[in-house]
């Protein structure tokens, strides 16, 4: 019986979320962004509920009509990282980073800006 | 064969007779036979290891323990706490956190308070730093201060873990604190189920006192819809608590865990007086108080005048009304600070919006692992790992280096 208790929360319970089901689909700086929710490896499918999977913009990267990269918040900062804070290298700690929602925003180094502008229209 | 008297193995051990006869009454020596009434041990036996090794003065480390030394090995019969401080003075340290922890049972705050500064201040070794954090912690519960329970748990999550089952013990210990305000989101999953595999079997009898705690909490969350339990509802939760708290009570009483018995006794009266059972919940006060009152442990008794008072002052009145005023003061100090202090974190606390991976993921962040470190210990993969951070950072507005406050 006791074991029930590992799930109790202060909310009633939850459906839990399907792999491949959409979470949200966000719209930023003319970008669409359409997030579902999977498993980044297989490992994680064994403890826990699907995630909301984020695009990997090192491996694909995608730019803002004026040519700056969209990048996450958890993303391994480059070697322009500049903060003022002794915390984590990662984009959203950089001060050129600009959240813009969920857990996606911009670079706006201007180091980044691509020349060959490259956007994935609606 | 040949053998020696408990004196004459004290004095060969470095330790007291005491500490021989309760050696012997546990069956950690090996060989130990009876002379009529007298205990004879054998020449060749060894001092037990076990992580217990006796401690000469120059050393600054405690024993291989836990911080709540005064929970299990040497408090054994009521109305011998004070006795039993001398028998450490081979080891400041413990003589310190035992007098402290007999302080804090006593309802002394300002004395534990300044006491757990001391220790912050002089020692640093793992164990000293956690059993200064907790005893902050608790502290700061009497006096209701926000500040110095964030402090105590920042100072416990910091200790310098080795492994993993340093972090273990960090993980209880902040379990432990939390259990006193009946945060119940906050607990590692292990214990969640009453495993203590990752403790020192010293940690034992208090971890029983904390899960008995934790089950307290969920059943009274369960009966007053403050959490939801498909299937279960209403006192259906409680009903089968006294099923596992007789048994733990039993356990105690045959290890001889005074302060442990005392504490899951007046847990199940408090269980016991909610199903409406007014003899059993007596039964257990009365043995309670039997053990407690010699060394006038009011800070225990004091702090179950939130569920429990007109039984306590029933039965201590009849026993000594000057006593129970001794307690009812001491309640109101507790009240006063557990119900500030709980308001204060309640009203704050992020934790009951996080997911039970979000919640695994920041407190292991909040020791301080590496997110491989945390990858390789949940079996998730990095990306996982370094994204359920963020979430947990954006949720609480907090760096990871500060998740620790909000645990």
């Amino acid at each position: 019986m006791f074991s029930t208790i590992l799930s109790t929360s202060n909310s009633p319970p939850r459906k839990s979320p399907a792999e491949g089901e959409l979470y949200k689909t966000l719209y930023i700086k003319g970008i669409k962004f359409d997030l579902f929710y999977g498993y980044y490896e297989d490992s994680d499918r064994h403890f826990s509920e699907p995630y909301v999977l984020y695009p990997n913009f090192l491996e694909s990267p995608v730019y803002t009509e004026d040519g700056f990269p969209f990048a996450t918040m958890m993303q391994e900062a480059c070697s322009d990282f500049e903060s003022t804070k002794n915390t984590d290298r990662d984009c959203s700690q950089c001060k050129h980073f600009i959240k813009c929602d969920e857990l996606l925003g911009v670079c706006m180094n201007p180091s980044k800006q691509s020349v060959n502008q490259y956007s994935q229209k609606e | 064969m040949n053998y020696i008297t408990v004196k004459e193995a004290a004095e060969k051990w470095g330790v007291s007779t005491r500490r021989v006869q309760i050696l012997c009454s546990q069956n950690r020596i090996e060989g130990v036979t009876r002379f009529g009434n007298r205990l004879m041990i054998p020449s060749d036996a060894k001092y037990p290891i076990n992580d217990t090794e006796p401690v000469k003065t120059e050393s600054h480390h405690l024993p291989r323990r836990t911080p709540f030394l005064c929970m299990s090995d040497l408090y054994h019969t009521p109305g011998t706490a004070d006795d039993s401080i001398p028998e450490l003075e081979n080891n400041i340290l413990a003589q310190e956190l035992f007098t402290a922890g007999i302080a804090y049972a006593r309802g002394d705050a300002d004395t534990v308070y300044n006491m757990a500064n001391d220790l912050l201040a002089n020692h640093s070794g793992f164990y000293s730093v956690i059993s200064a954090g907790m005893l902050l912690a608790l502290c700061a519960i009497w006096k209701g201060d926000l500040e110095m329970w964030r402090r105590a748990k920042i100072h416990i999550v910091s200790a310098e873990a080795k492994n993993d089952m340093d972090r273990d013990i960090i993980s209880f210990a902040i379990t432990a604190v939390d259990s006193m305000l009946y945060e119940v989101n906050s607990f590692p999953e292990w214990f969640k189920i009453g495993c203590f595999e990752p403790l020192h079997k010293d940690s034992l009898p208090a971890a029983k006192v904390f899960y008995a705690k934790y089950l307290y909490a969920c059943a009274y969350g369960v009966a007053t819809k403050q959490l939801e339990v498909e299937g279960v509802e209403g006192l259906a939760l409680m009903a089968m608590l006294p099923f596992t708290f007789e048994p733990m009570i039993s356990q105690a009483m045959a290890d001889n865990s005074v302060l442990t018995e005392i504490y899951l006794r007046m847990t199940c009266a408090t269980v016991y007086h909610i199903l409406g059972n007014k003899e059993q919940a007596i039964r257990h006060i009365d043995k309670a108080l039997y053990l407690a009152l010699p060394d006038k442990l009011y800070g225990i008794i004091a702090q179950y005048g939130r569920t429990i008072y007109p039984l306590l002052e029933q039965r201590i009145s009849a026993i000594d009304p000057q006593i129970w005023e001794q307690v009812r003061s001491l309640y109101l100090i507790y009240n006063a600070g557990w119900s500030s202090l709980g308001g204060k974190v309640r009203s704050r606390t992020i934790l009951t919006t996080l997911t039970p991976r979000e919640r695994e993921v920041a407190r292991l962040a909040a020791f301080g692992m590496q997110y491989s470190e945390i990858s390789e210990r949940l079996h998730i993969s990095l990306s996982s790992v370094k994204q359920t951070i963020k979430i947990v950072s954006e949720k609480s507005g907090m760096d990871r280096k500060d998740f620790a406050a909000i645990l």
